[in-house]
């Protein structure tokens, strides 16, 4: 069973060819990590399967839907509802409180103040932020906002986690900190994850891991 | 280090006097361990001879074993493709057999990159044990984890390195 | 949604803070002074549109009013007496009055009521008979300081006055003010001077650190936002601030509305309760102002591409080109050729001239940015060193911005200068700071008929009879010394006027006697042994006190003497020298018992007084453009302001980078200060052409034919180098901020 696939995904920006008929796929639950080196694709193809932009050709499945032909609207929709992300520098709105930013996809889902608050504010102790809440973004160290960006991710209950090198601005040991929890809490939460970095540490807490080169996936771990 | 395998891959491109094949090895592999001696040398020669895995194409005149040239046989070219395409056991300290077979690779045309590909898998697959590892045990066993994990982790450093400098590394040892 | 923006506007910490607190104090200046121009619009609106019941001409010969107006003065202000009688039933009421007054009763205006319970009766309550009935309300004045007095009489008093007129109906209709016109050019013109560096400024506010903003909205597309909600947080933090900034300018209207009663646009104040932008000016501005914000916001976002992953520009801006001055050319053209093609007439056509101001200074803008990328090629060009190669390729890079910063102080100076050429230019042509000899002297021209075609029912001047008692009164008054000029005899008619005087002809020649002019030394002398002579006197009405000092003395050497016994002659004019405000008063009231003989163009005034109404006018003139021009500096000040703080924390971050990485502060300074001062002179010097040629043509058109074209005063030059200067210290102002946001310490980059 397969949630999210892409099949001989290609994508140019200019005269720079990034994907080069790339295919995946990502089983429900399943931590997937996306390695290669840099300029490898590897982040265009996660842009792709995040629906962040549609690749040139080929198809990105997501839950039997096809996201490469869905409109910017769609995509969005989904992006909020069914993915969650996180970045490498956390990507958090730096002028709201670490709370409101984990409320934000609620609220921008519509859903009433009250609950959004309150659903945010349940992440904070599972992710070892209690009583950070209200700090600003700027007030926080790397690994709490990137911690506050796992929540704000993880908050809608989506179906697959994008991770994009979500430690490359952390040191080690932190970075393990905010690995460990993020599988976890992912596992708990049976999300499945794409996992792109280029870090053998990183995609070690993952099930499996595909290489991109030169715009394409080299499959791995069976030979094919 | 696997000298008897290193030799029958010396071999594979063209066959060799004893007295080259210590030269070559020196050369190539020496920085890497030890310079190979005349013992060990003619010693492994004579084990591979005996293994069907070389033959002897006949002496120079002057006998004596530098007048010897060894070619590789059938079973030996299997040998070589055996162990090259199978990953080495991850495990620390390894870069000295992990050069070996990516310049034994190059020297018979054999494709490098994916048997690096090949290692990496098993490196990694080999970090994911070790991370389920240290994840469930106290702290002294994910310390212990941690250190395979950090050498496994200098390995594939070394390993996507030397897979993008392949080219490069071709162009010298074929000089 | 809007919630949550509201959430992100008010709720996000410092920086968010700052932001909206600047935004909002540099709208409350533009809407602040916005809603004075409406409420100064209102009011001369209000006062033009007020019924001219002093106009009222048309006879009815079956009317029911007696009607006699006739104008006097008082301490150089113009009093309009109204003497009426009913005669009928169903009589109109004069506006701002209960009833016309019984006789014997009158009715006056509250400065005139005030004016006569402080001034003694000799010096004006007497020109009045009856008693005070009433205070004419506002419906009837059009202005509080209007001096106006309603006086009832038995018709029998009235009716045989030759200038009382019977009519039917009071004149509702406004005063056809002939200055209207000009007036309402001037209104549009300061509009449009306030109005376009105030739209810079509110734009700019609403812009200070764009690019920060849309970063966030980009972290907000990544979780999800749409477009849409995009759309709605930003409007909420562009409409938040700009209602915030129109309700600090509603407060800082409330400040200036004391001071502007105080203002005589119109050369006399306004009525208080008439000055006020209306309900609808009020919500009109609530509703506009923000409305253009989220407008304008809208429109900034469209220009940029805001991805999940970022703000990209949708295409790096090309170069500005050339054809960017042509609307400022057409602009200027349209204003200069029609004033050039008709000389004659001072300003072409108001709409037109204000079409062709908006395209100039419209023009002006447009123009900047290519300006800008021609003035950063120079210094590219001039200059060597890390400061001015980081200026020179900012400028090169975003003109338009660079610009921006200094496009409000380049309209200050544009109107700046045009005003500096014009103002002296129209002052300079009445010479309102000559004194004559003549300023203390009041001068009365009594009712003549045309010589050339006598009118039989008129009588020519004061007749012996009436002139006798009435000198008599005069030289009673102490400090007096009355002059009179008599017709000349039939016999004197035939003396050819001497030289050709400037409005001479037949009729300029007075006779004066010489004991008389004696005591009017600056008449001139009589020659020896004459009793009196033939001068010419028709120089004695002009209102330029330089025009009448060319003429003078009226009495020249060859004037001609004249044997005939002036005083058996009517007198035409009188002179009345004073020494006092008072005695020139009580000149005046003696003078109102002959009112019907004075000639209603020649009301008792002295030379002084009627050179004082031109001067008056024009010094009005010259403050409110005073006042233009320093609150349009002023605005144009905060908008540099806003512009540099605002660029200056949009690049917060390669400044803190490239201190970090060890590019002293003092670089950074001269950066900042290189890429500000480079377009602001280049637009300064812009400007003050453009100003220059806008002014030129009128200024030639204003100037009298013997007078060239004034170059504008030193103290322009001064002003505009005081301008840069002030402009040099807001930047510099600026700079202390530019160290605090790139402090290392603080070099964190979310």
């Amino acid at each position: 069973m397969t949630i999210l696939s892409a099949d001989n995904l290609t994508k140019s920006f200019g005269a720079t060819v990034a994907l080069h008929g790339a295919s995946m796929s990502l089983e429900p639950g399943e931590i997937l990590a996306v390695m290669g080196p840099s300029g490898s694709g590897k982040s265009t193809l996660l842009h792709c399967l995040a629906g962040i932009f549609a690749p040139d050709s080929g198809t990105v499945t997501f839950d039997a839907r096809r996201l490469d032909t869905m409109s910017d609207r769609e995509r969005t929709r989904l992006r909020r509802t069914d993915f969650g992300f996180v970045f490498q520098f956390g990507e958090l709105v730096p002028e709201l409180t670490a709370v409101d930013n984990v409320a934000l996809p609620l609220l921008l889902a519509g859903m009433r103040r009250g609950t959004a608050y309150a659903r945010a504010r349940s992440w904070f102790p599972r992710l070892e932020l209690a009583g950070l809440e209200d700090r600003r973004t700027g007030e926080l160290s790397g690994g709490q906002a990137q911690r506050v960006a796992v929540g704000r991710a993880l908050v809608t209950g989506p179906k697959v986690l994008f991770a994009d090198e979500p430690t490359g601005a952390l040191d080690s040991l932190t970075g393990e900190k905010v690995m460990d929890l993020m599988v976890d809490t992912v596992r708990a939460e049976g999300t499945a994850v794409i996992l792109v970095t280029h870090d053998a540490r990183v995609a070690s807490h993952a099930d499996r891991q595909i290489t991109v080169r030169d715009g394409q996936v080299i499959a791995s771990g069976v030979q094919v | 280090m696997n000298i008897p395998t290193t030799l029958l891959g010396l071999l594979e491109p063209e066959p060799s006097h004893g007295y080259e094949l210590k030269r070559s090895y020196d050369t190539l592999f020496a920085d890497n361990g030890r310079l190979l001696s005349f013992g060990q040398l003619y010693g492994t020669l004579n084990r591979l001879e005996r293994d069907g895995q070389i033959q002897v194409l006949g002496a120079s005149p002057g006998g004596g074993p530098d007048r010897k040239q060894y070619m590789i046989t059938e079973t030996g070219v299997a040998q070589v493709e055996t162990w090259l395409s199978e990953p080495e056991r991850p495990e620390p300290m390894l870069q000295a057999t992990l050069f070996v077979k990516v310049v034994l690779a190059l020297l018979s045309d054999r494709p490098a990159a994916r048997y690096l590909d090949v290692q990496r898998d098993a490196h990694l697959e080999r970090m994911r044990e070790l991370t389920t590892m240290r994840k469930a045990g106290p702290l002294s066993r994910t310390m212990l984890a941690d250190y395979g994990l950090f050498h496994l982790e200098a390995d594939l450093r070394w390993i996507d390195m030397t897979a993008a400098r392949l080219d490069q590394l071709r162009d010298e040892i074929s000089r | 949604m809007i919630r949550f923006g509201l959430h992100m506007t008010l709720r996000s910490g410092r920086e968010a803070f700052t932001r909206l607190v600047v935004t909002a104090l540099s709208v409350a200046v533009g809407v602040g002074l916005l809603l004075s121009v409406l409420a100064m619009y209102h009011a001369y609106r209000d006062t033009i549109g007020k019924p001219c019941w002093q106009c009222t001409s048309t006879t009815d010969a079956h009317g029911s009013l007696l009607w006699n107006y006739s104008e006097d003065e008082y301490d150089g202000a113009t009093m309009h007496r109204l003497d009426v009688a009913i005669v009928g039933a169903h009589a109109s009421v004069v506006p701002g009055l209960s009833a016309m007054p019984a006789p014997g009763q009158y009715y006056v205006s509250p400065a005139l009521a005030t004016l006569l319970r402080a001034t003694p009766g000799d010096e004006l309550g007497d020109r009045f008979p009856g008693a005070l009935a009433g205070i004419i309300g506002p419906a009837g004045l059009q202005s509080p300081d209007d001096l106006v007095i309603v006086i009832g009489h038995q018709a029998s008093d009235l009716s045989n006055l030759p200038r009382t007129m019977r009519v039917g109906r009071i004149q509702t209709a406004p005063h056809d003010l002939s200055t209207s016109q000009f007036y309402q050019f001037g209104f549009a013109m300061g509009a449009v001077v306030l109005l376009i560096p105030m739209l810079v400024l509110i734009g700019n506010a609403t812009r200070i650190a764009a690019a920060r903003r849309e970063q966030r909205y980009a972290a907000m597309r990544l979780v999800g936002a749409e477009r849409s909600q995009i759309n709605v947080v930003a409007s909420v933090d562009a409409v938040v601030g700009a209602v915030l900034g129109v309700a600090l300018g509603i407060g800082l209207y409330a400040v200036l509305r004391p001071a502007l009663k105080d203002i005589p646009l119109l050369g006399y104040r306004f009525f208080d309760d008439t000055i006020t932008p209306t309900g609808w000016g009020f919500v009109g501005i609530l509703v506009a102002v923000p409305a253009a914000a989220a407008i304008s916001c809208l429109l900034s976002l469209r220009r940029v591409q805001i991805s999940p992953l970022g703000v990209a520009r949708r295409a790096t801006p090309p170069a500005p080109r050339s054809w960017r001055v042509i609307p400022l050319l057409i602009g200027l053209a349209t204003f200069i050729i029609p004033v050039l093609a008709s000389p004659g007439s001072s300003r072409g056509t108001p709409d037109l001239a204000v079409l062709a101001l908006i395209l100039v200074m419209t023009g002006l803008m447009i123009s900047g940015p290519w300006l800008t990328m021609m003035a950063s090629r120079l210094l590219a060009r001039w200059t060597v060193g890390g400061s001015s190669l980081l200026a020179a390729r900012r400028l090169a890079d975003n003109p338009r911005s660079s610009f921006r910063a200094v496009s409000g102080l380049m309209l200050a100076v544009m109107v700046g200068t045009a005003l500096a050429a014009l103002v002296p230019a129209a002052i300079d042509s009445q010479d309102t700071t000559h004194t004559s000899p003549l300023r203390n002297v009041l001068r009365v021209g009594f009712l003549q008929s045309d010589r050339l075609k006598p009118d039989p029912g008129t009588i020519d001047g004061l007749t012996p009879a009436q002139a006798g008692p009435l000198l008599a009164k005069l030289a009673a008054i102490p400090g007096a010394v009355p002059v009179p000029l008599y017709q000349p005899s039939q016999a004197d008619d035939a003396v050819p006027p001497p030289d050709e005087g400037p409005m001479s002809g037949p009729g300029g020649q007075l006779v004066v006697q010489c004991a008389d002019a004696q005591r009017l030394p600056a008449l001139g002398v009589c020659p020896a042994g004459a009793r009196a002579v033939l001068m010419d006197g028709s120089a004695m009405y002009t209102d330029n006190l330089r025009a009448l000092n060319d003429y003078l003395p009226f009495i020249k050497p060859d004037s001609h003497a004249t044997s005939n016994d002036a005083t058996r002659q009517p007198v035409s004019d009188l002179m009345v020298k004073v020494d006092s405000q008072a005695t020139l008063e009580r000149v005046r009231t003696v003078l109102s018992g002959y009112r019907e003989d004075i000639s209603p163009y020649d009301t008792p005034m002295t030379f002084g007084e009627v050179g004082d109404v031109r001067a008056r006018l024009y010094l009005e003139i010259q403050r409110i453009v005073t006042i233009l021009a320093g609150v349009t500096l002023l605005v144009a000040g905060c908008g540099l302001a806003v512009a540099i703080s605002g660029g200056m924390v949009e690049r917060k971050r390669p400044f803190t980078l490239l201190r970090v990485t060890g590019t002293g502060l003092g670089t950074l300074y001269r950066t900042v200060l290189l890429e500000t001062v480079m377009p602001l002179i280049a637009a300064t010097v812009l400007a003050a052409g453009v100003g220059m040629s806008v002014a030129y043509p009128i200024a030639r058109a204003l100037a009298p034919e013997r007078h060239g074209v004034v170059l504008p005063h030193p103290s322009y030059a001064l002003t505009l180098c005081g301008g840069l200067l002030i402009s040099v210290a807001i930047i510099a102002a600026c700079l202390p901020f530019l160290s605090r946001i790139t402090a290392t310490q603080n070099a964190r980059f979310e």
